[in-house]
């Protein structure tokens, strides 16, 4: 993994629940606990109550890809053109929203509408684990018929 | 937001200047902002002693110490800096438009422009901030959320993907917006694009991040555009024809999470398209009377969004409006950018569109007057800030 070259996170306040739980392989939110109303990007209010009463809750890492595009012109180190570019809005609540990358098909293949599960890309440098990073693949049929 | 006051008291547009409008000026913003201010400060028939208002945008990295240091105006009694992270040239507008009508300025004048990224196109540019970096980039802010997954940029073309997917609305949609803004920029001067294009060459372009093709995103330019502005009182006393702001809209919507908006085929241009319409109610004015409509195009999808809200056409049914003659030079309705729009014209950030409608309205645009040309509506934003703004020629 010495010659990834993709920019990783780097964890804030907000966000450190989030990419640590990433490196667990478990997709943390935010959570309102008092209205139930998933927060992300992660916050310390609830933007639909206003309450501070916000805790972290582990997702399905279940969705569907919301929109799609595929990037024809180097933008980033460690992505060659063409790559899709999704947002996955998962299915713990609408408009709950990730930007990812869908693996496993062809870029040309990702669609709106195609239902996808999270898979978590180790990053480990000399060594190191320095991240996890969330990426979405076709949900698998066995996944799918226990829902 | 500003509300309309009525004819004697809304302020107008009494002057309109430009820089050269070029890819590379071998000029500073400053020079090429003063250059704009300067001609329609006199276009005004003004003089430095009688502008005591300044707008300025902290995009346009030009502010009001650095207009002070080269048109040392002696009387600024108001000042106002909008330091939006979009573009949103008729903030500035309608901020000084506000001042003039409260009586905090007389004479205002609003700048507004961008310069071309250097080296905009190639490696080291603006799209690729991490060049000459070893190792992976590390990325905090914001950025967590898009450059892991190389999603820096394009953050609209999103918007675009679900737009044509909610509402089956195919590329020709937005082609039409690229080839009616090149069909009239081949009538303007100052225009960086000027050979016309055909759908056919808009379908076959490459792509740069699909839906977006090349055409679909507009042009980075050097260049800066000014109004000044004043009472209606005063601007009878002028040698233009006064252009009334009738009323304008403000809104702000999230930036980091562009990609969690509610209705993610509307963007913000749903809230100020239908908000200067209300703001306007007494004047009887509606989406009929629009003889000039100059919409944000810093990409197509921007301008059919802004084209739906401000209710040019149903929303979601862009598709049956824009074919044909729709929106150009010579047709029944509005016309959509004469100037050609920042797709053609060049990316002068908002201010081009604000510009164009005041030439319009004043009856000076030549070969590319829109005949008898009464009201327009502009709007400068894409998701960030959004604003809209009416105006009217006075009689």
């Amino acid at each position: 993994m010495t010659d990834y070259r993709r920019p990783l996170p780097i964890p804030d306040e907000d966000s450190r629940d989030f990419w640590e739980g990433c490196k667990r392989h478990e997709l943390i939110m935010k959570r309102c606990n008092d209205c139930g109303y998933y927060i992300h990007l992660p916050k310390q209010r609830c933007p639909k109550c206003w309450s501070t009463n916000v805790g972290n809750a582990k997702v399905s890492g279940k969705g569907t890809v919301y929109t799609v595009t595929l990037v024809s012109v180097e933008t980033t180190p460690g992505f060659k053109p063409p790559f899709n570019v999704s947002l996955i809005e998962l299915d713990e609540q609408p408009g709950l929203r990730i930007m990812s990358n869908v693996v496993g098909i062809p870029d040309e293949d990702v669609a709106i509408g195609l239902p996808v599960e999270v898979t978590f890309e180790d990053v480990v440098l000399d060594g190191v684990h320095e991240a996890s990073i969330p990426l979405f693949r076709p949900t698998s049929r066995e996944s799918r018929s226990s829902q | 937001m500003k509300l309309n006051l009525g004819d004697s008291r809304n302020a107008c547009i009494v002057g309109v200047g430009r820089s050269v409008i070029s890819r590379d000026s071998g000029k500073t913003a400053i020079t090429l902002a003063t250059d704009a201010c300067v001609e329609a400060i006199r276009d005004a028939g003004l003089t430095q002693n009688d502008i005591d208002g300044i707008a300025t945008h902290e995009m346009s990295t030009i502010n009001g110490y650095k207009l002070q240091e080269t048109l040392n105006f002696p009387n600024v009694s108001w000042y106002g800096q909008m330091a939006l992270p979009q573009v949103t040239a008729s903030f500035g507008v309608l901020e000084a438009a506000m001042a003039v009508e409260y009586g905090a300025a007389t004479y205002a004048i609003a700048v507004m422009g961008l310069m071309k990224p250097k080296g905009s196109g190639s490696r080291g540019s603006r799209r690729d901030p991490f060049a000459g970096v070893q190792g992976p980039p590390k990325v905090g802010g914001e950025g967590q959320w898009s450059a892991p997954f190389g999603g820096n940029g394009f953050v609209f073309v999103h918007w675009m993907s679900r737009y044509m997917y909610q509402y089956g609305a195919p590329r020709e949609t937005f082609g039409h917006i690229a080839v009616t803004a090149r069909k009239h920029a081949v009538l303007n001067e100052r225009a960086i694009a000027r050979e016309p294009l055909t759908m056919d060459e808009y379908l076959n372009s490459r792509w740069i991040s699909k839906p977006f093709c090349l055409y679909d995103c507009d042009y980075p330019v050097d260049g800066y555009a000014a109004v000044v502005l004043t009472t209606p009182e005063r601007a009878r006393h002028l040698k233009n024809k006064p252009v009334s702001i009738v009323s304008g809209s403000q809104h702000t919507g999230r930036r980091t999470e562009t990609f969690l908006w509610d209705d993610m085929t509307n963007m913000g241009a749903k809230y100020a398209g239908q908000k200067v319409w209300e703001l306007a109610k007494d004047t009887g004015l509606t989406p009929k009377d629009v003889d000039v409509a100059c919409l944000y195009d810093g990409f197509t999808v921007l301008t059919v969004n802004w084209i739906e809200s401000l209710g040019l056409c149903p929303v979601g049914e862009a598709k049956d409006y824009l074919k044909g003659d729709a929106m150009q030079l010579g047709s029944k309705g509005p016309v959509l950018n004469p100037h050609g729009g920042m797709l053609s014209e060049g990316r002068v950030h908002g201010m081009g569109f604000i510009a164009e409608a005041a030439d319009q309205l004043m009856g000076r645009s030549g070969v590319r007057q829109v005949p008898d040309a009464r009201v327009a509506v502009v709007s400068n934003g894409a998701g960030v800030q959004n604003c809209a703004m009416l105006l009217k020629a006075l009689d």
